[in-house]
């Protein structure tokens, strides 16, 4: 049986919601806490004379390192009882549903992540839908994020999608 | 990485990746929630995760994600680059519970004198369940263009 609809006008207003930019700097230590805290140990990432000798010419960050600074240090006091920020760095329309989970991300990678990088990200809000799940309504909201380094060049895109549950 | 690299032409469709194991323990989940600060409590607090109708703590969906780029990069070497990368956190994955991420090849391709191969990919539970379905795209170095 289908649930009645959860998505309000205030709610499809998101649609189109901008956030950022934020930066995010590249350094060897927390780069190489990513591998560590990943279980993804390829020298690339922390041996520099290896790095130095490979065809990059020094340390990269692994592809998925920009997802190391998700939340802002928010004090505990402005952190909701599942432990998650109320205002995180990607917003989440107010709903019903108070479980949130990753749903899934899309990547498209243009240009390596290098230590010493400093990259910008800016995210927006591109699609909000409602399924029925196992255990009730499902609201879906997908998230475009584009990165990119000191250069200008654009190091990837993200479609993320969060679903609250 | 030190083993040999490899090429294009060593890429049949159909051919399985070499598998990644990886049992997530309490302690990777805590230092994987401490470098991308996230205080969400279902990754590290079972008493809570209980009350949200978990069995345990369970595994960052981001993790698992990073666990699917590693199947990757490992497969490709340095010499090879990833060029997309997508899954789907489908079912949850619990602390302390074996994952194998592995994945087969779908479609190889030339593009501009550039080798391609995507592949499906996925992470999969003991019983076999593919709890992180996903696919990806690399280009691999040719040996025709040595």
């Amino acid at each position: 049986m289908a649930s009645a609809s959860l998505l309000t006008d205030e709610i499809r207003a998101w649609i189109g919601r901008e956030a950022g930019p934020w930066t995010i700097e590249v350094t060897p230590r927390d780069v190489k806490r990513f591998a560590v805290a990943t279980d993804d140990l390829n020298p690339l990432y922390f041996d520099e004379e290896y790095a130095r000798k490979s065809r990059y010419g020094g340390l990269l960050a692994p592809p998925l390192f920009y997802m190391a600074p998700l939340t802002d240090p928010v004090p505990e006091s402005q952190l909701r009882p599942d432990g998650l920020p109320y205002e995180g760095k990607f917003p989440i329309p107010p709903t019903p549903l108070p479980r949130l989970m990753d749903g899934g991300t899309e990547i498209e990678f243009f240009t390596p992540i290098r230590v010493g990088d400093t990259l910008t990200g800016r995210s927006k809000i591109v699609d909000i839908y409602q399924k029925d799940g196992r255990t009730g309504p499902l609201i879906f909201v997908v998230r475009e994020t584009t990165y990119t380094n000191q250069r200008g060049e654009i190091v990837l895109v993200e479609k993320g999608t969060a679903i609250l549950r | 990485m030190a083993e040999e690299q490899l090429y294009f032409e060593d890429v049949e469709v159909g051919m399985a990746l070499p598998p990644l194991h990886k049992t997530p323990s309490n302690t990777l989940l805590f230092l994987y929630s401490a470098v991308t600060w996230n205080p969400q409590r279902i990754h590290y607090d079972k008493d809570y995760s209980l009350r949200e109708g978990y069995r345990d703590v369970i595994v960052h969906g981001p993790l698992r994600g990073a666990f699917l780029s590693q199947l990757m990069t490992r497969w490709i070497g340095d010499g090879g680059t990833l060029k997309k990368l997508s899954y789907t956190n489908r079912d949850i994955a619990y602390v302390n519970e074996p994952l194998i991420c592995k994945g087969t090849v779908t479609r190889k391709w030339i593009a501009d004198g550039t080798g391609y191969v995507e592949c499906e990919i996925w992470v999969e539970n003991a019983h076999g369940v593919r709890l992180t379905p996903g696919s990806a795209v690399v280009v691999l170095p040719r040996k025709e263009a040595q």
